[in-house]
């Protein structure tokens, strides 16, 4: 070090490139990850609601930069977690209590709710299915989050992969919902939101009336 | 070491000097890798993304939206730039269809503050919010995007989409554009893309025919992003790419991620593409004939062309 004192470019004054090389080489270490960095996820705590099982945990978080670095804090991870859990109780678990889908806006922007005024409701909502006599287990793969910073490094948009399984035991027999796709959320007044999603779902048991759809698409647009 | 530097100082720097630069360099490509625009990797911008409408417009779900596409002939260095490609686009998200309205950039319009010119020169006049707004006043629509690339631009979006699949009606062999191409399919990187975009001469219509073309270049690059990007996902990742090479004025990526999801909701099949129609007018410049009024209006209610 004492080497350094010496040097006469490098003393007060005319530190300057010393002080620009070393913030270069901090970002250089912190962003040789180029447009997209990866964030290991650690599970996020959700709560099983009452007569169900269900478990939803993120795997991990990729971000796509469109200018400064940015991450996706974990208090906004676990919001956007819970926000999908919301939505799988809703969908799902909710009518297999013979509770009916009610006021969606809480958990969908208002164009994604307007999509579920249409063709795509069917792939997004169990409504129809027989009410379960016990409880309703739900499995799913971990979700994997993509979020999209705009030029500020600011995260307004996430998106995650989707993949439950769902099972019932209904007085005529077993169910089965199976629903995977993707779901893009926004950060909406101080909350994340569905924005858009595609969606399939496959419904499947005895139990199953002729009203329910068994296998039904939806791509929400925009 | 403290007494060879002192006594040779041209020594140290010889021997640091390279090491700064090179911390330099890998601090600038680390910005680079993260997208961050420096003043100095202009050519690493591929299209430039204006919202010309408020702030608080936004994408709505059930209603036509009108976007500008313009690709200008802009080169390295050129500081004043005409819009050449230019393209009205339609989207009606409800129907899940389009239209492309071509127009020939000769085509003689009033642009506001200028009287009536080339519509082309609007872009040099006041940039693509200016030639948006000539296009909306001509065909009764809210533009409320405009979308302008230029010729490194598009070469190299086109290229970082792997190319483009286009049939080609008829052999194109025109040395002014660079065009060299065979009837039938082809893949076109992005010098080919651009040749095929801009050959002219050889078509008795000109202009007219390239405006077609260029239509349905769109209509392909359509068909390729859809069949690369099947979710809302796909959309997030395919805008952090093209985000990091894209200008944007006064639009958020909310805004292009909608734009995003919209456009890539619409079935390739389900686009039209229709050259407006023009005729001789005064010198070079072209008139909109008659029965263009009609066209425009049949457009503006839904994006969707009924009786055309």
């Amino acid at each position: 070090m004492a080497s350094w004192k010496v040097m006469p470019f490098l003393r007060a004054g005319r530190g300057a490139p010393l002080g620009l090389v070393t913030g270069l080489l901090v970002l250089a270490l912190l962003g040789c990850s180029g447009g997209g960095s990866d964030h290991t996820g650690t599970s996020a705590k959700v709560d099983s609601p009452n007569g169900s099982s269900l478990e939803l945990r993120s795997a991990g978080v990729q971000v796509e930069t469109t200018g400064a670095p940015a991450t996706l804090g974990n208090a906004d991870r676990d919001a956007i977690v819970d926000t999908v859990r919301r939505y799988v109780i809703a969908a799902t678990i909710d009518p297999f209590h013979g509770k009916k889908v009610g006021d969606l806006t809480p958990l969908f922007t208002l164009p994604a709710v307007a999509a579920l005024s249409g063709l795509d409701r069917v792939a997004a909502l169990d409504e129809g299915v027989p009410k379960a006599t016990g409880l309703v287990k739900v499995t799913s793969a971990p979700m994997i989050l993509t979020a999209l910073s705009d030029p500020m490094g600011l995260i307004n948009l996430v998106g995650t992969s989707l993949y439950i399984d769902a099972r019932a035991t209904t007085k005529d027999g077993p169910v089965r919902v199976k629903r995977s796709g993707q779901l893009v959320l926004s950060r909406d007044a101080g909350t994340w939101k569905i924005a858009s999603f595609k969606l399939a779902a496959d419904r499947s048991g005895s139990g199953l009336g002729s009203t329910t759809t068994t296998r039904a698409t939806g791509d929400s647009s925009p | 070491m403290t007494t060879v530097i002192r006594r040779h100082p041209f020594l140290a720097a010889t021997l640091i000097l390279p090491v700064v630069v090179a911390l330099a360099l890998a601090g600038t490509f680390a910005l680079w890798l993260n997208g961050v625009r420096l003043p100095f990797a202009s050519g690493a911008v591929w299209f430039e993304v204006t919202k010309t409408a408020s702030a608080d417009y936004t994408v709505s779900p059930d209603k036509p939206v009108f976007i500008l596409a313009i690709g200008n002939d802009g080169r390295p260095g050129d500081t004043s730039t005409r819009g050449d490609a230019i393209h009205l686009i339609g989207v009606n998200p409800v129907l899940r269809q389009a239209t492309i309205l071509d127009f020939p950039r000769d085509t003689g319009l009033p642009i506001p503050g200028h009287g009536v010119d080339k519509v082309n020169a609007s872009h040099v006049y006041g940039g693509a919010k200016l030639e948006a707004q000539v296009l909306a006043n001509t065909v009764g629509v809210p533009v409320p995007y405009a979308i302008d690339t230029n010729f490194p631009g598009f070469i190299s979006m086109v290229d970082e989409m792997g190319g483009l699949d286009v049939n080609v009606p008829e052999a194109m062999h025109d040395a002014n554009s660079g065009a060299n191409l065979n009837p039938g399919p082809n893949h076109l990187d992005g010098h080919g893309a651009l040749a095929f975009a801009r050959d002219r001469h050889q078509f008795p219509t000109g202009d007219l025919k390239r405006s077609e073309n260029q239509g349905y270049l769109i209509i392909q690059a359509l068909a390729q992003l859809r069949a690369q990007n099947t979710g809302p996902v796909d959309t997030l990742k395919l805008l952090g790419n093209l985000g990091r090479h894209t200008t944007l004025v006064g639009i958020g990526v909310n805004d292009l991620y909608n734009l995003g999801r919209l456009g890539l909701s619409i079935d390739p099949a389900n686009v039209r593409n229709v050259v407006v129609p023009v005729g001789q007018g005064s010198g070079t410049r072209l008139n909109l004939l008659p029965q263009a009024r009609s066209l425009f209006a049949d457009f503006a209610d839904d994006a969707v062309l009924q009786s055309h």
